[in-house]
């Protein structure tokens, strides 16, 4: 990590961020400009190169093509995706149509980038009127609250006069007693990493420091979810109240949403929330009077999954090459600008701001201590009832996909939950598991985002592997040694097995995931061993001595 | 002296007293046992702690026989009463396969190489006995053509290791900023400026990256680290 980076970024700060100028100018193809932001900066134009270069869509490659089809997880099993590819070729040309990591839809497949709006569905029968410019009437993923109580889903914070009430409550409480709520709530963030929130905080808001920062992870590139999709563009509200409270509880007075860019209508809905709030007087300066100044902006994604990790979030909006950095220092105490940040994921955010108005004793009450509350659980096409649920912790995996989600259109053998990093579970594990994050490590999978990926039956696991290493080759920072190394040299083991060029080496292949799992400094690279051990054990018959041999 | 209570942690079963330099493990380690005790390739003591190549990975467990956990010594922080394994079969075979990995894409033309025996990865390899990879026709970043175009300095990115030494040297200790990785992932490079050639950048020749690269993917012309 570089200090100098982050200290020298910080003197212009968040408003006028460097990432944003890196995304907004091509500027390794105008040498003026690289060196005019440069010397703004203070910094090297090697600096701006290096990060400039690291993303997807700002590369020429990627520039220079015209749609863009889905190849995650979801749209990869529905088989959909060849089909989608070949009509977009002929209608904008062989080299015009490229790839991108998830678009979020998964509940129906087909889905496509198109001069900044994404489709999907049945979209793609009116290409003709997509090509035209011709807004299309697109059809909406189905939501539904099972919970008990409902923190995420309910129209509590659905109008700008509720979040005004709501506000003018909240900014009279007690600061540590909101803090109180959250720790006594049981949330712990739903990112990933399942830190409690309320510690989190908590221990932001004791950090010392001239100035602190809000930050909401909405970099959701699991594929299979579309859990933050669907807050951010059905709930804004509650995702910016969490960030405004979180601002008034640590003493922040700037917050900021790293949102991806294959989430364009994301983007529209949170910054027409913002434009709003602070016409409204409910963002900016002196918030309804009072002497609490909270400002609140966007970041843009530019194709690159490890920004999801929260160091490498931090590194992506000062400039600096998304790489992951070290821990300690943790963000709450060295986070943005080296200024002490809590970094909480969309869902997170929106949780707390419906814990702090139904109160946290009934979140507390579902589920148990470790996994409280309700989840966002998101059921893919395969899903008679495909769409994004709200479901209390504890419920058995079987009566979500079996009731909830109405059983399978297709015969499925598996399902990937929690994203590409999740683990692999065959169809017969699905009754042994409710929805709790303790239970599914325990049992060497991982809940994750609580995203689900149907396997159908007839897809060779041989290519999900491959999927799977092809994913993280593919976005590695690049950083560590055996995530860069080790995620291409998998890659090439399945590249070959595929074109029949080598058998898989079984010894060596599990040593690589062992050293993968062990050694590498983050849960992308890290973590990806998980589902291909999942499949190496559960699925191991079907790579038959064709395609593998022991050494 | 100090009126604070003396820290310890145990090291390979035997306690050794924590001072208030040993930042990190590591360096807690090497003050009792030596430059050789942890290999390393990513760490220079002179930069801050990156966690890059792995290979200083030691087990780790809270208490006496507790459960434990592999991380990287450079940067986790020695914990009083902490047990700290630096050798085991699991530590050497994760060494072991990380180092193999980076000989996927490394030359291995040790014998006509201008830094050999004075070579932190060859060190580094050999301690570990190993020389070879078992990686079917891996791709490699072979080829690259030598950038000479530098007064002072050389850049032979086929030996580079990716590292970031040189880059974090040009950032930390001289504060210029010419060096950069670029790209992502295994398609990630070392370059100059915006991808300059060496001795068009804004390079001062401070030597600073020549100085500390562990093998001679940056070499400085008039300080030739060959011992041949």
């Amino acid at each position: 990590m570089s200090k100098n980076i982050s200290n020298l970024s910080g003197r212009i700060g968040l408003k006028n961020n460097l990432f944003k100028q890196l995304s907004e100018n091509l500027l390794s193809d105008n040498p003026k400009d690289i060196k005019d932001i440069a010397k703004q900066h203070n910094l090297g134009v090697s600096t701006l190169h290096g990060a400039e270069s690291f993303y997807e869509f700002l590369r020429p490659s990627h520039r220079e093509k015209k749609a863009f089809v889905c190849n995650g997880s979801a749209c990869m099993c529905a088989g959909t995706q060849d089909q989608l590819k070949k009509t977009l070729k002929e209608k904008l040309g062989d080299d015009k149509v490229g790839e991108m990591f998830c678009l979020g839809h998964c509940y129906e497949n087909k889905a496509f980038h198109y001069d900044g709006e994404n489709y999907a569905g049945n979209d793609i029968e009116k290409i003709d009127q997509i090509l035209n410019g011709e807004e299309i009437k697109q059809e909406k993923f189905f939501s539904k609250s099972y919970a008990t109580t409902s923190f995420l889903m309910d129209e509590k914070l659905s109008s700008f006069d509720q979040f005004k009430d709501q506000l003018n409550n909240f900014l009279k409480t007690d600061k540590k007693e909101i803090i109180k709520s959250l720790l006594d709530s049981n949330l712990t963030g739903r990112g990933g990493a399942g830190f409690p929130t309320g510690m989190k905080w908590d221990f932001c808001s004791k950090a010392k420091g001239d100035k602190k920062y809000v930050i909401c992870n909405a970099d959701e590139g699991d594929s299979g979810a579309f859990s933050d999709r669907y807050l951010l563009e059905d709930q804004p509200l509650k995702v910016i109240f969490g960030m405004v409270i979180c601002g008034m509880v640590i003493g922040s007075d700037e917050g900021v949403l790293y949102i991806r860019g294959e989430y364009p209508k994301s983007i529209e809905a949170i910054n027409g929330c913002i434009n709003e709030l602070k016409k409204l007087n409910l963002l900016g300066e002196n918030i309804l009077g009072t002497d609490f100044s909270f400002d609140l902006g966007i970041c843009i994604g530019q194709g690159a999954y490890i920004c999801g990790e929260e160091t490498a979030l931090i590194a992506s909006i000062e400039g600096r090459r998304a790489e992951v950095d070290v821990r300690p220092p943790f963000p709450v105490t060295e986070g943005l600008y080296k200024k002490p940040t809590v970094v909480n994921n969309v869902e997170t955010l929106a949780a707390a701001a419906g814990i702090l108005i139904n109160g946290p004793e009934k979140f507390s009450s579902i589920g148990n201590k470790k996994s409280a509350g309700t989840k966002l659980v998101c059921l893919d096409s395969f899903f008679n009832n495909p769409g994004v649920y709200e479901i209390d912790m504890g419920t058995p995996m079987s009566k979500i996909f079996n009731e909830i989600g109405g059983g399978y259109t297709k015969p499925v053998k598996a399902f990937q939950i929690g994203g590409p990093l999740g683990g692999v579970i065959p169809l017969g594990e699905i009754d042994n598991l409710n929805l709790d994050f303790q239970e599914f490590t325990a049992k060497g999978f991982m809940l994750g985002h609580a995203s689900v990926v149907s396997i159908p039956k007839d897809f060779p696991m041989v290519e999900y592997i491959h999927h799977l290493f092809e994913f993280s080759a593919e976005e590695s920072c690049g950083k560590c040694f055996p995530g860069r190394l080790g995620s291409y040299r998998g890659k090439e083991m399945f590249d070959q097995a595929k074109s029949g060029t080598a058998k898989i080496p079984l010894k060596l292949l599990n040593e690589l995931l062992v050293t993968m799992q062990k050694g590498c400094l983050c849960a992308l690279c890290g973590a990806i061993p998980t589902p291909i051990m999942n499949i190496l054990k559960y699925f191991g018959d079907e790579m038959k001595n064709d395609i593998v041999k022991d050494n | 002296m100090s009126s604070e209570k003396r820290k310890i942690a145990y090291i390979d079963g035997k306690p050794h007293e924590i001072s208030a330099n040993h930042t990190s493990i590591l360096k807690f380690v090497k003050s009792y046992f030596g430059e050789k005790k942890v290999p390393t390739l990513c760490d220079d003591p002179n930069l801050a702690p990156y966690g890059a190549c792995r290979v200083c990975s030691v087990e780790v467990a809270l208490e006496k026989d507790g459960p434990t956990k592999i991380v990287a010594s450079c940067h986790t922080p020695v914990v009083e009463n902490q047990h700290i394994f630096t050798s085991n079969e699991a530590l050497t075979s994760l060494r072991k396969n990380i180092v193999e990995l980076v000989l996927t894409d490394h030359p291995m033309e040790c014998g006509t190489c201008e830094v050999n025996n004075n070579c932190e990865l060859q060190d580094v390899a050999n301690d570990l006995g190993i020389s070879d990879h078992r990686y079917n026709s891996p791709k490699q970043h072979k080829g690259i053509t030598k950038d000479t175009s530098h007064d002072y300095m050389r850049m032979n990115l086929d030996n580079c290791i990716n590292c970031g030494r040189c880059v974090r040297a040009c950032d930390e200790i001289q504060g210029s900023f010419v060096l950069t990785m670029s790209g992502r992932g295994f398609e990630s490079k070392i370059t100059t400026d915006n991808d300059a050639l060496f001795g068009d950048s804004s390079c001062v020749s401070c030597g600073a990256c020549a100085h500390t690269c562990p093998t001679d993917a940056i070499s400085d012309v008039f300080q030739s680290k060959s011992v041949a």
